[in-house]
């Protein structure tokens, strides 16, 4: 039900759009609040027994089931409610768009990325999540491009798909090997299978390492974090499902579900914990001097997220999924604020902002909000997880000390790179001269909505907890409570960094405030830095133009001369003759 | 049940009737009906031998006058849905597509190639098997060279001349299996005393010959170059005939063929040339600027992806190999589906703006929505993306390879690997026609409607598209006994 409503609810979108715009967009809302619904009730009572599942393709025995353990219905109740949020902010949004572009796409392929995502998270059958893998890797690439007018936004989207199914080859071909290995694709029997030490190590590995190549290209890890900064062309409302609720997610998702089924990999977890600890990292050292508003966050979630899949590397799964929950809530508030903004005063460049909190107070109120909860401030709900993620790097030991280390360094860029943006949009040297004010009321719900969020949903954790272990024994995680969490996070020595983050703000605050100066990137090196992000762009560049080249070197062979032809089929009856008398 | 001539027989018969009508009526419309029924006449006879409720056991058939014999089983019934049911598309997009011009000509050759493929489907002997591979080349290469220019005749004669060698080498082959063993009959050679008079150097001569020969109408690399030139040049109607079906039908040949050596180890030569054969197409077609020559290229790769499939079938003993063929036929059912629709939008954008080329169709999608949609459909399917239908074969060919030894891993990556090679050409192809930021001149000044028989043909497609990806057992009921077949007769 939770999974058929979006994805029909898009059909009929696509249908009545063709009819009516306007009718087309009000059962867009409906539908996509239909299925958050759906997605909480779930959540509220995650039935002892999955509903019995159907046989998809009888000929390979290839049985659809339902994935109701906490881990997923999580992910889908986040996407669900973040979706529908999303949708309704669209309404105003995207109003003033409609003239150029047409509305049917925008929520047709809304609806079916939220409700792919749904289906993604609450199946037990790899093969049908590859499924749904796609289909958000492919509604993305659309709503990525769609101001197609804009040639950026267009390679951009191109990008996404290309770069995160470089990842797929992986997924699939893990998933494939595992299939073959146990003759299921069902995740909780291939995981006992796995557990029982019936797969061979060596096809595990393999599996082990399609599915990380897989979750870093949807997640936006190290090295394949490429195409998410670019994706900021998006309209922003799609920034924050990418985000927050729909994309992203899944990668993470993806390794905690898993996490359990490679535990007999020795490499695999810190191999993991290495890709995240470095995608935080260089995510961070990228946020702190980019000066589009929308790329900033981008870079934060890549980091944001490099901390999730840390923390799944050291098994951390249930401190990876809470930061996932919290990480949704804040980062979409975040994203609707820019969006805000960016309605506002037409621009996405930090440095033509400044002194908007006079001019948008709602606005700056909850985005200082989400900022909060971002750089980890005590009392907001990044805080928490964040720290529950540093404690289970420490609790992993001596080999996890380098990661902790650049761990803790991401933590404090992220804190400073979060007031840094605060600091330029509603406060800054330069305060903005033209007129400008906070959204309609379709705007500002899903603000104040997200804000609350943000600020109380830590105080849900022992309701997450245990929701989030229902049907999950094989993880071996056990419940928290909300006295035990806020006991564990105030007793640990991790406090620690805690109180550099304060100060670090303490100190950056009064600074700027006295000099008016923004910490900003100044000199050659840090242009160059802006420019070319580590080189990746440019290493992955020089690899397609070194194909095309080859193809095109290759296109000489193929001269189209008759002579030449029948000689080259000549020759292939020799090769053959030969290959087969040697073989 | 003895007149399994029948079905080709209309189709023969069909095309003399359609010529004389077109001379008669000069009508398109109404010549095109007359060879949408006769196909439809076929298929009906078809059913009705096939006793109306699915397939039974094989029937042999002999004529006593001429030397005809057929055999009905579940390969020649898959061949028969698809070679006609594509052509049926195809017929019914011509009508808007063609001009009046020869009309009589294309229309007779079109049910003169389908009776080449259901025959080859039906053939039970060396003998027939030849003589409808060559029925269908024979009409194929005027096809080609249908339109009065330089481009399709040249394309035309290089077609000829290439295939033709392919057909004097396989039918070497042929003529060293009849004068060792003395028969022709598949199902007789197939038995174990003739093996042994075929001795083991000689077979592997003849089974270079048969790849070869038939490799080159299946544009297995490096017998390909013909066909880029020749699907490019050719009415888009028959581009779609050509990659769709007739250079799977020259597979599907190659493997009947070769079912009569017996213990024949090919596995080594099958994968290596289908992972050629697959990045070949995809690295040529990356880098083109000609939309239905791109198509053509990536027809190469398809054809690699489907030889993977049967080439896990002739290396691996068991279930695996009913796995490959399974995939492999699967496959050529949705690449003559999904190919098919491609290369029928290409043609939709020809009529429109006169020109192949991807840089002046920028926008094009915007004018015509539902050609923008389906070719995205399609480009998709072709890339392997689910829900739709390549995806499904991609993963039963995937699913075979993988238990292939030792090539397994390998030959899975660099299928999923391929499909990934390919966005790089669909994707840019698909900006251009849907998410361009203007239109181009000649889109500007284009018709916005198209004939309601093109646009129903590619209509149908996508929707078949969609269909087979979203319920697979749909195309498997058809797949299934077509692969037990021929997993049967190569073992």
């Amino acid at each position: 039900m939770t999974i058929a409503t979006p994805l029909l609810g898009a059909l009929v979108v696509l249908v009545v759009g063709m009819a009516s715009e306007r009718l087309m967009k009000w059962i867009a809302v409906l539908v996509s609040v239909a299925a958050g619904v759906f997605a909480l009730k779930l959540l509220f009572s995650i039935p002892a027994q999955p509903p019995e599942g159907y046989f998809w393709i009888p000929g390979i025995a290839v049985q659809i089931g339902f994935n109701l353990t906490g881990l997923g219905v999580w992910v889908a109740a986040i996407a669900g409610c973040v979706g529908a949020l999303a949708v309704i902010f669209s309404l105003k949004y995207m109003e003033s768009e409609e003239a150029h572009y047409p509305p049917t796409r925008y929520y047709f392929f809304t609806v079916l990325f939220i409700g792919s995502m749904i289906g993604l998270a609450l199946t037990d059958n790899l093969l049908i999540l590859y499924l749904f893998w796609e289909m958000i890797g492919f509604c993305s690439y659309i709503l990525i491009a769609y101001y197609y007018r804009d040639p950026k936004a267009v390679r951009a989207g191109t990008k996404a798909l290309i770069v995160t199914r470089l990842g797929d080859v992986g997924l699939l071909a893990g998933i494939i090997v595992l299939w073959q290995a146990t003759g299921t694709t069902n995740i909780f029997e291939i995981t006992d299978l796995a557990q029982r030490g019936d797969i061979p190590l060596f096809l595990l590995s393999l599996a082990g390492a399609g599915f990380i190549l897989g979750a870093v290209g949807k997640s936006a890890q190290f090295p394949l974090h490429v195409w998410l900064p670019d994706a900021m062309e998006a309209p922003t409302t799609i920034s924050a499902l990418i985000h927050a609720a729909c994309l992203v997610n899944a990668g993470v998702y993806l390794l905690a579900l898993t996490y359990p089924l490679f535990l007999m990999l020795a490499w695999w977890g810190p191999v993991v914990l290495w890709i995240g600890a470095i995608t935080a990292l260089l995510a961070g050292i990228l946020a702190l001097i980019e000066y589009d508003i929308k790329r900033v966050l981008a870079y934060s979630t890549v980091s944001q997220l490099g901390f999730m899949v840390a923390a799944v590397g050291v098994g951390g799964i249930f401190a990876s999924q809470f930061h996932l929950l919290n990480h949704a809530v804040f980062k979409a508030l975040l994203f609707l604020c820019a969006g805000a903004i960016v309605h506002a005063i037409g621009t996405r460049d930090l440095r033509q902002m400044g002194g908007l909190g006079r001019k948008m107070p709602l606005t700056q109120f909850c985005c200082g909000i989400g900022v909060f909860a971002l750089a980890g401030i005590p009392a907001f709900s990044g805080f928490w997880s964040k720290d529950q993620i540093l404690e289970s790097v420490v609790m992993a030991g001596d080999l996890a000390a380098v990661p902790l280390i650049i761990l803790i360094i991401a933590a404090l860029l992220t804190a400073a790179y979060s007031l840094r943006m605060y600091w330029m949009v509603f406060a800054g040297p330069r305060p903005y001269e033209k007129e400008a004010h906070d959204g309609p009321w379709q705007m500002s719900i899903p603000l104040v909505v997200l804000a609350a969020g943000a600020m109380l949903l830590w105080r849900a954790v022992g309701f997450y907890s245990t929701q989030a272990l229902a049907g999950m024994e094989i993880y071996n995680l056990h419940e928290l409570t909300l006295p035990q969490l806020v006991h564990e996070t105030l007793a640990s020595p991790l406090l620690i960094v805690t109180g550099m983050i304060v100060v670090l703000w303490v100190v950056f605050g009064i600074s700027w405030s006295k000099s008016g100066k923004v910490l900003s990137a100044e000199g050659a090196w840090a242009d160059a830095l802006t420019e070319t992000k580590f080189g990746f762009d440019a290493f992955y560049r020089t690899g397609v133009r070194m194909i095309t080249e080859f193809c095109q070197g290759l296109r000489t062979w193929q001269s189209g001369d008759v002579n030449y032809n029948a000689a080259a089929a000549a020759v292939g009856l020799l090769i053959l003759l030969m290959l087969l008398v040697t073989t | 049940m003895t007149d399994l001539v029948y079905p080709v027989a209309i189709l023969l018969a069909g095309s003399l009737v359609v010529y004389i009508v077109a001379r008669v009526s000069g009508s398109k419309t109404l010549t095109g009906a007359v060879a949408l029924i006769a196909l439809m006449l076929s298929g009906y006879v078809m059913y009705l031998l096939s006793g109306g409720e699915g397939i039974g056991p094989p029937v042999p058939f002999k004529g006593r006058e001429v030397f005809v014999s057929f055999e009905l089983n579940g390969l020649a019934i898959f061949m028969a849905v698809v070679s006609l049911g594509l052509a049926a598309v195809v017929a019914l997009f011509s009508i808007g597509y063609m001009h009046e011009k020869n009309i009589g000509k294309y229309y007779a050759l079109l049910l003169m190639m389908t009776a080449g493929m259901v025959g080859i489907g039906l053939a039970a002997d060396l003998f027939n098997l030849f003589v409808m591979f060559e029925l269908m080349s024979l009409a194929s290469f005027a096809l080609v060279a249908f339109e009065d220019d330089w481009e399709p005749v040249e394309a035309g004669i290089k077609y000829l001349l290439l295939s033709a060698m392919g057909s004097m080498v396989a039918l070497l082959g042929i003529i060293l299996v009849f004068t060792h063993t003395g028969k022709l009959s598949l199902a007789e050679l197939q038995g174990t005393q003739y093996a042994l008079l075929l001795k083991p150097e000689l077979m592997l001569g003849v089974a270079a010959l048969f790849i070869a020969g038939f490799g080159v109408k299946a544009a297995i690399v490096p017998m390909h170059t013909w066909l880029p030139d020749a699907h490019s040049a050719a009415p888009s109607g028959i581009s779609a005939m050509l990659s769709g079906m007739v250079i799977s039908a020259g597979l599907i040949t190659m493997i009947k063929a070769l079912s009569v050596l017996h213990g024949i180890d090919l596995r080594l030569v099958l994968p290596a040339l289908a992972i050629i054969t697959m990045l070949t197409g995809n690295l040529m077609a990356w880098v083109q600027t000609d939309l239905k020559r791109m198509l053509a290229y990536s027809s190469i790769a398809h054809m690699g992806y489907i030889l993977a499939g049967v080439g896990v079938a002739f290396s691996a003993p068991g279930v695996a190999a009913l796995d490959g063929m399974r995939g492999g036929l699967y496959h050529i059912l949705n690449h003559a589906i999904m190919k098919g629709g491609a290369f029928l939008c290409a043609g939709a954008i020809l009529t429109l703006i006169g020109t192949r080329d991807l840089k002046e169709m920028a926008g094009i999608g915007r004018k015509l929505p539902l050609v923008g949609i389906c070719f995205g459909i399609f480009a998709l399917a072709l890339a392997g993306a689910p829900p739709l239908n390549g995806f499904i074969s991609k993963l039963f060919i995937c699913k075979a390879a993988i238990m292939l030894d030792p090539w397994g891993f390998i030959l899975v990556v660099m299928v999923i690997f391929n499909s990934l090679l390919s966005l790089f050409y669909y994707l840019p192809a698909l900006n251009k026609i849907a998410l361009a930021p203007e239109m181009s001149e000649k889109v500007k000044q284009a018709p916005d409607h198209l004939p309601a028989c093109m646009v129903l043909a590619i209509f149908i497609l996508a929707l078949l598209t969609i269909a087979l990806g979203v319920q697979p057992q749909l195309g498997l009921d058809l797949v299934q006994p077509a692969a037990a077949f021929l997993a049967g007769i190569i073992q």
